[in-house]
């Protein structure tokens, strides 16, 4: 008989090792513990700054708001009942790691990874700015407002992107209004080409006039929940949930619902 | 044959010798830090002597970003700074202290012509209280035990900075939980802390004049757990005692949606609240105390919904800028939080800055600089909302 070639004995290797790879990654996830083992009480205490609409806002007592909606959907996820505390800014992270909630739902995720306490899931949503122009006559990126106008609310965020963009671009003209929406009509009314804004005014525009907008980001800015870096099982379980909502397009229903 | 591996062998060996140092070398170098060598004594110009800015430098991590912020406050017309020194930060172990960083700051805001207020508090993890089941504790836990650890800490920092630094302010904002590491606190307890304080600054420092902590904003009702309502805690701890252990007291309010003008009650909270909390003082404290708003100014996150535009943001504060000297002789200083982080909070809280954390001037810094250096004012600084063509 004759004797394996090198190249077959190091695929048969190869090929144990991923496999044992994916046995033993397969192993660990099956290897949490149970959701109720993990969460005894039965509860998701979900810590929510209640003066961010239309993430989430008090309205008549009540909490209303996306990540409310968001918060209960992962409950019904991993099959516990969600319980919403609100919880200051300043005080959000201390109240995360002293145990207060158990999740925070909407957070940075570059604030989560320079905190090393505390670990993001997957993000669920890109807040970031967009470029927005007519569908009809798109605007695909910052370079082609090269001697045209963008539309931008004064001092905000956007007006900064804009001015870094000045330098490194052909040069354009800011168009600065008062307010978003109003950058946002001045595109919608042919007044301007594009306009630069945060995805979540961008799609309320849109939303609310019910015109054709076509969204091009600029500027990403990931929202993610985080947990406790100690408790480590639990961010599996809630980010493997998460995960499942993203996938099922549950995120997505609920982002078009509020946005 | 054995021979011909010892000749390879001695060739090798000081080759890799030689390599090694050069690698050593290599892994060695690395870019100078930019220098910030003090400039010519500065001093600051401006027609506003109540504008100030609260800094945020503690956590710089380059010398020279410490000294091109506070050129950009004295840039802006603001001759004072409110500056935060964690005790945390000074000694981490009992009786170390590492004056390194405050060092700095002071130098560069004395090079600047400023002058600082302090605000003090944060609790090092030798003297902070643990939760009793998780062993968890955060910054703003301070047991009875440890008051006089912290007021040795005061008392050790007004000694060293008395030529640059006259005020000091104790604590934070302490009518939240939060700033007690969400321990049970009352009025009483912190006048009992500032008492403490107060003897070990004066027998120290007798010149420095200590400043009791502004309440934060807040309409809390009665029994919450988060917080007690400001004019609550102001009539309650000045019934307690607390101008007897204070020069002054360091206060807070934020305009939040209202315009820079409207009126003030108690169940609002604006810019003008600060009438009701002097009147309080007036009442309660039997004599006029020194005021300092140390926190104030209007937040233009699009997010949250206690803020406003950038461009009302910017009209809003111009107007208190000019309601507080008009109307207000007995302010010392009015602070605004906050002219620059050195990074991003990633939250509403950058819709407070000045300044990016890259130094870029947003809009209100300069429309701040032209009221403070008496420049022109009063053209528009946006477009009129876009009307469809008819």
């Amino acid at each position: 008989m004759a004797a394996p070639s090198r190249r077959a004995v190091l695929t048969v290797l190869g090929s144990a090792m991923l496999t044992g790879l994916a046995l033993a990654l397969h192993a660990r996830r099956a290897a949490l513990p149970d959701v109720h083992t993990l969460f005894p009480t039965g509860k998701l205490r979900i810590g929510v700054e209640a003066a961010r609409p239309p993430y989430a806002s008090a309205q008549d007592g009540k909490l209303v708001g996306l990540t409310i909606d968001l918060g209960q959907e992962l409950g019904r996820e991993l099959g516990l009942t969600a319980r919403f505390v609100t919880v200051s800014h300043d005080g959000r992270l201390d109240a995360l790691r002293l145990g207060h909630v158990d999740l925070l739902i909407a957070i940075d995720a570059s604030l989560a990874a320079r905190e090393a306490d505390v670990r993001a899931t997957r993000p669920w949503f890109d807040a970031g700015l967009v470029l927005v122009s007519r569908a009809s006559q798109p605007v695909h990126a910052m370079a082609e407002l090269a001697g045209r106008s963008l539309a931008l609310a004064l001092g905000s965020g956007a007006d900064l992107e804009a001015r870094r963009w000045q330098r490194r671009v052909e040069p354009f003209e800011i168009m600065a209004y008062e307010l978003p929406k109003h950058a946002l009509d001045a595109v919608r009314m042919e007044i301007a080409p594009a306009a630069l804004v945060d995805t979540i005014d961008a799609r309320l525009h849109i939303q609310q006039f019910d015109w054709n907008g076509q969204l091009r980001p600029v500027r990403e800015r990931h929202v993610a929940m985080a947990l406790g870096a100690r408790a480590e099982a639990r961010w599996h379980v809630v980010d493997r949930a998460l995960g499942d909502l993203l996938e099922r397009g549950v995120v997505a229903q609920l982002l078009d619902e509020w946005l | 044959m054995k021979l011909q591996r010892a000749a390879v062998a001695g060739r090798l060996i000081p080759l890799a010798l030689r390599l090694s140092v050069v690698a050593l070398l290599f892994h060695l170098l690395h870019p100078a830090e930019p220098r910030a060598t003090p400039q010519e004594q500065q001093r600051v110009i401006t027609t506003r002597p109540q504008l100030c800015v609260h800094t945020r430098l503690i956590d710089e991590v380059w010398e020279w970003k410490i000294q091109r912020s506070l050129q950009m406050v004295r840039e802006l017309g603001a001759g004072t700074i409110v500056e935060f020194f964690p005790w945390a930060y000074a000694e981490a172990a009992p009786g170390r202290y590492n004056w390194q960083q405050m060092d700095r700051i002071l130098n560069h805001a004395r090079n600047q012509g400023l002058q600082v207020i302090a605000r003090l508090g944060l609790v090092p993890a030798w003297a902070r209280a643990t939760d009793g089941d998780t062993g968890a504790s955060t910054l703003n836990s301070l047991p009875r035990e440890a008051w006089d650890d912290f007021a040795r800490f005061v008392a050790a920092f007004a000694r060293r900075y008395h030529a640059d630094v006259q005020h000091l302010i104790i604590w934070n904002e302490p009518n939240l939980a939060f700033e007690w590491g969400y321990d049970p606190v009352t009025p009483e307890d912190y006048v009992a802390l500032l008492r403490v304080v107060h003897d070990a600054v004066r027998a120290a420092s007798p010149a420095s004049l200590l400043l009791a902590a502004g309440p934060a904003p807040t309409l809390e009702p009665a029994g919450s757990p988060h917080a007690i309502n400001d004019l609550d805690w102001l009539e309650a701890t000045y019934a307690a005692g607390a101008a007897d252990w204070s020069d002054g007291i360091a206060l807070h309010s934020y305009g939040f949606r209202d315009s820079a003008d409207a009126a003030p009650a108690r169940d609002r909270l604006n810019f003008r609240r600060l009438e009701l909390h002097r009147s309080t003082l007036l009442q309660h404290a039997g004599h006029e105390a020194a005021v300092f708003l140390t926190e104030t100014g209007w937040n233009d996150d699009p997010r949250h919904d206690q803020a406003v535009s950038p461009a009302r943001r910017i009209r809003y504060t111009l107007d208190a800028l000019d309601h507080a000297r008009q109307h207000w002789p007995w302010l010392e200083r009015m602070c605004l939080w906050a002219l620059r982080y050195p990074a991003p909070a990633w939250n509403w809280r950058d819709g407070y800055t000045l300044l990016t954390p890259e130094f870029t001037r947003k809009p209100i810094y300069h429309a701040i600089q032209d009221l403070a250096l008496g420049r022109r004012q009063g053209e528009p600084l946006w477009l009129p909302p876009p009307a469809a063509p008819s």
